[in-house]
Parts: structure tokens; sequence; C-alpha cells
């Protein structure tokens, strides 16, 4: 088995809730609550849930953009929890991010040359002229011209400025991105034009990517392996095929029946949940999707379960399926 | 079937720095007793404008020509008092966002309570017997209570579901619904569109979804009408939309949506963008990004053709005997 490129252990982010006298300290909200996960080289793992379950913020907590609570994040022989913060900015060529927003995530008032070329100064990276030489291939390899690279973000369309985004993330050679969301803020039409760039990217990068998305079936044509959060914790995790096909926790299989889907005339069973999320200041004991699962037991109130390996490499957190009382379809 | 709404060659216009520009330009369709019309298209194609011309709450700056003929009077040529009976009484509308279409400021159980006492001749007392009645309807819990709590202190299922309420409490005949899952989660989503459907069996008001997501489009609605710059540039009923779409931008816009059952490699995509409103193309609109284009596609712009049980705007059907 290869290692993997980054080795999530335990994570957790919980912010303080401050309110009261002398703004004390009344709770936590624990949006990201012990998470486990490893990537492995040139794969591209998706990162699926619905808003609320901390998908985003443990793919900001994994890059340090927040300070973790606790645990561990193994990159490259170092633990990014621990680094100290000058050593993480030099790691940071390693690790890139594209956001969800392009009209927020790109300075208005640089230029896309100056946008560039900043992250390759920032890392010291070759001389003025490779740099120049760098973002004008790196520009047409998004799709984009060389011309383009005097302009402000807000001569670009969305499309166009969510290339930027991806060019910026790339010029450093990154071994991994971290992309939130990438393409929910554009039209159907151009978000098909930036998958298939996405896809040819990994192909000729080699990349390694992490994909947190909340439409499933964005994630299902994009990535090698899906997991599945819900209230800051991991309830699924499997490679694609198994788990599209056999999908074993609740949640997911409700999730999952919950796309509509483009077809008609077919009608499908689909598993209602009831009400709505539960407050992650506040979650549910034992099992946190116990109150609208359908098949909650005695135990499922009480004990918190584990994630564990029911063959195949498909990870479930739930008691029910562990034991066999909740068999997968 | 009746039809209850008949649009007429609606024109909408707004004053802008860059001149007047047509939004929504020429566009024809119905909506009969008991229907969902679907109406599909990507972000500034006009499909919101024209709920917002048939509601008549455009901004100062837009005006709409053309007619829209709403249980046989012109929507366009009434008095503002008039339009006021139609408004939220015959004709309720759905936002997007309840966070900003709800008033933080007040109870939702008062909110839901004044549409009913604005409407209908009934005491206080009735009203809020309705308002409850309403909350239980769309299937709120503790009805009693979340009457008297304010919006911030509901999910955004929730608020839809009281915006849901809101449009619901004065029985009106059609209700346009402007995208009202896009914001929400899937699971919550499906909630919705599950309670929309069970109310429109029980009630009979025909609606118009407004979405891009061809997804909700295949579950809810039973004809569709696709829209690209301010026009409709193909109509039909929902199988045979999805089994054999016509328009090139139709069949384009099908093929970029990744498939949940099917594994491609690679999404069809459609090159470029949608053109702006105050650059339109000389010809057909969509001809620019367009891989069947022929050279009359840039010259003249095709009229919505009526072919067997569907309409396509597009030169390529106008030998099939198409008539405009």
């Amino acid at each position: 088995m290869t290692t993997p490129l980054l080795e999530v252990k335990g994570l957790q982010q919980h912010f303080p809730i401050k309110g009261g006298f002398m703004k004390k300290t009344t709770g936590y909200v624990k949006a990201v609550d012990g998470i486990d996960l490893q990537v492995f080289p040139g794969e591209t793992l998706g990162i699926v849930g619905e808003s609320g379950c901390g998908k985003s913020t443990t793919g900001r907590t994994i890059l340090r953009l927040l300070e973790p609570t606790s645990g561990e994040v193994w990159f490259d022989g170092k633990d990014l929890a621990k680094l100290p913060k000058e050593e993480m900015r030099r790691m940071r060529k390693d690790l890139q991010m594209i956001f969800q927003d392009p009209y927020a995530s790109l300075n208005p008032r640089m230029t896309i040359k100056q946008i560039l070329m900043e992250s390759l100064m920032v890392h010291n990276i070759g001389t003025p002229a490779e740099r120049l030489k760098t973002i004008e291939e790196i520009i047409e390899i998004v799709g984009l011209r060389k011309e383009h690279l005097n302009r402000h973000p807000h001569d670009f369309s969305g499309g166009q400025r969510q290339r930027i985004g991806i060019a910026r993330a790339l010029v450093v050679k990154p071994k991994l991105i971290i992309a939130d969301e990438p393409v929910s803020a554009l039209d159907v039409s151009i978000q098909s034009q930036v998958l298939n760039l996405l896809k040819d990217l990994r192909k000729e990068f080699n990349l390694t990517l992490m994909f947190i998305s909340h439409d499933l079936s964005v994630v299902k044509h994009l990535c090698d392996r899906i997991a599945v959060m819900y209230l800051g914790r991991i309830v699924e995790i499997a490679d694609k095929r198994t788990l599209f096909e056999n999908p074993s926790h609740p949640y997911t299989r409700a999730l999952l029946s919950a796309v509509p889907v483009a077809k008609p005339r077919q009608k499908r069973e689909r598993i209602l949940l009831t009400g709505d999320l539960p407050s992650p200041a506040n979650p549910p004991s034992g099992c946190t999707f116990h109150p609208r699962c359908p098949y909650a037991t005695d135990i499922c109130k009480s004990k918190v379960p584990s994630l564990s390996d029911i063959g195949a490499g498909q990870l479930v957190s739930c008691h029910l399926v562990q034991s066999g009382e909740l068999l997968s379809k | 079937m009746t039809t209850i709404l008949e649009v007429e060659q609606l024109r909408t216009r707004f004053r802008t720095d860059n001149g007047v520009v047509s939004v929504v330009d020429g566009v024809d369709f119905s909506i009969r007793a008991g229907e969902t019309l679907g109406v599909v298209g990507e972000s500034g194609c006009g499909k919101s404008v024209t709920s917002l011309s048939i509601m008549r709450l455009l901004p100062p700056n837009g005006s709409s020509g053309g007619s829209i003929r709403f249980n046989g009077k012109n929507v366009l040529e009434l008095s503002e008092k008039e339009m006021q009976t139609v408004r939220g009484n015959e004709i309720a509308m759905i936002f997007q966002e309840p966070m900003t279409s709800l008033n933080p400021l007040h109870t939702v159980g008062k909110q839901i309570e004044e549409a009913v006492i604005l409407h209908t001749k009934v005491s206080r007392a009735q009203a809020k017997e309705r308002a409850i009645a309403m909350l239980k309807a769309v299937g709120m819990p503790r009805a009693e209570e979340i009457y008297g709590e304010y919006p911030h202190q509901l999910s955004g299922g929730m608020r839809q579901r009281v915006m849901i309420a809101m449009a619901m409490s004065c029985d009106p005949k059609l209700i346009i619904a402007d995208e009202p899952t896009t914001a929400l989660d899937v699971t919550i989503q499906a909630q919705i569109l599950d309670l929309m459907r069970n109310l429109k069996e029980k009630t009979g008001t025909s609606i118009m979804l407004i979405t891009h997501d061809l997804g909700v489009v295949a579950e809810m609605c039973d004809r569709v009408i696709v829209m690209y710059a301010g026009q409709v540039v193909e109509e039909t009923d929902v199988e045979t939309l999805f089994e054999n779409p016509k328009h090139p931008y139709t069949i384009g816009l099908m093929n970029s949506i990744p498939d949940l059952e099917e594994e491609r490699e690679y999404l069809e995509t459609i090159p470029g963008s949608v053109p702006l409103a105050y650059q339109m193309p000389k010809g057909c609109r969509f001809a620019p990004r367009c891989s069947k284009a022929m050279p009359i596609c840039e010259e003249k712009a095709p009229e919505l053709l009526q072919l067997e049980g569907h309409k396509c705007r597009c030169w390529l059907y106008a030998e099939e005997g198409g008539q405009a």
C-alpha cells in the first residue's frame, strides 16, 4: 500500500461561543469534531455534506487558515498542526487552495499578472524573467490568453475568474490542492467547462486533489474516493463506485436518494429525512444522526459509533451497519 | 383545461447607463389551470424578470410591453389599486431567499396574518386561526409556538415553509416560485418539493416554477419552457423535453450536467458565455455558441416554430414544416 500524501488524525475545530459578562466562553461550536482521513498521491478525494456539516472548516483547518483545536495533520513527514508559523508559510507552496467565490477571492485592484506573480514572489521561485515565462504558460494552460495578464478581475466572467483562481493555485506547482466548492457559483454550462479543465490539469500535473462540494453529481464525476460528512464527523468513506452502488450509512442513503434526477419517467424511492440539521453547538448524544435516523435504536442514543471498515475499504460510522442489523442493499 | 395565464409578446426593458436594454424580448407562453410550468435557463436569461413583470414588481427603471392576461384581464393595464387585489391574493410568489423576503422585525404569524387580513374580510381572531392552520398545512411542528417566533429563530427549510404558508394563505390560483429550493440543502429540498407537490394536488393551484436545476424540473413540472438571452427557445411537455430535446442550447445544457447514473469521462460544454443584453447578436442569439450554426443563423433571427407537440426557436427545424 502506498503511503498517504496527507493523513489527518483526530482533527478538531471548536469555535468558542462568547457571551455574557466579560465575554466568558459559554460553550463551543464543534464544527469539526474528530476527523480521520487519508489522501493518497494522485487521487481526488471528495468531501460531501450539507451546509454546516464542517466540510469547508475541515479544508481550512488542514491548511491552517484556521488554527486547529487538536489533532494531527501529517503531510510529507511533518505534522502541519504543530509547525511553527514561519515553517508553515514555506509549506504553503505545496498546499494550495481554490475558493468558491471567484468574485471575492481575487484582489480587484491587482492585474492578473500581479496576482499570479505574487504567489511566485512570496515563495521565491525563479528569476523575474522565469516567473513571467511561468505565468504566461500557466494562463494558457487554464484556457486564457497572454493578453489577459494585464487586465483586472472585473474584466472577466465568473468562469474565467475561476480559471484565474485555478492558475494561481497551480503556478507554484503544489503537491496538494484543496478546492472548496470551486464550481458552485457557476452556471451549469460554465461549470462543465471548469470541471473538464480540472480533469485535464489533474492528468497533466499528476495532481492530488481534495474536492469539497455539496453537489453529489459533481463529486461523483470528478472524485476517486468520497467522504460523507455529517455534523462535524465523517459518517462514511469509500471509493466512488462502492459509495454510490452500496451506500451503507443511513444518512448517505438519504442524501443520495434526495438528489433530483433529470429523468421525468423514473420514479425513485425517496428516503425523506424529517427535521433539520441539529446545531453543532449542542449536538445530539451518541450518534449525532440518531434524531433523524429512521432506524435508530437505544445504543445509537447513548454510544458514539466509531468509523470502521466493513470490507473493501468502505468505512462506516454506524452501530447498526457494523453489527449487521442494517444490511447493505 | 382552461388557461389561466397567457403571456404574449412580453417585452421588458430597463433604462441603464448603457442605454435601454431589453431583458425579456418577445416571450409567449401560457399556463393552464392545475398545471406546473417549469421555466428553465441560466443566470441572466430573463426568467426572474418575466415573473416580476407578471407581478408588476419591476424596479422604477423597468417597463413592460405586450400583454399578460390573467383570468381574462390584462395585468399590464390594471391600476395599482386593482393590482393589489391580484398580487398575493390571486397570484402569489415564493422567492429564493427566505431570509431576505421575510420581515425580521415581525413574527412569522403576524406576517401570514397580514396577507389574510389584507385580502379577505375576516377578524383578527379568524386570521390567526387561518395562519396557524396554514403553518400546520405546510408541515410545521409546534405550529402554535412558531406562530409567535421570528424568522431568525427558524432554519432555512422552516423559513421556506413559512413563505409557502404565506403564499397559500389566500388560496391563489397561481403561485410563482422563483428558485424556491436553490438556497436549501438536498435533503431539505426533497422535503420542500414533496410539500409543494402535495399542496398542489390538494388545492389545484397552478405553479410557475422558475429554476436552473433540470432535476427539479423533471420531478415537478408538466410542461417546460427553456429561456435563453431573454427569449423562449423551446417549449414542450416534460417527457418530450428530456427524451427528445430539439434546441441545441437545451441539448447542450442537458449534456453539461454530470449524471449520477451514467459515467462519462468528459462533460459536454457550451463554449463562450451568454451575450450581454446590450450586445445581442444580430441573428440567432445562441449562434455564436452553437456547434450547429449555419450561415443563416448569423443573419436572421429565427421565430419560435410550431412543430408537432413542440415549439423550438431554431433554423434547423425550419424545413420540418414548422410555422411561426
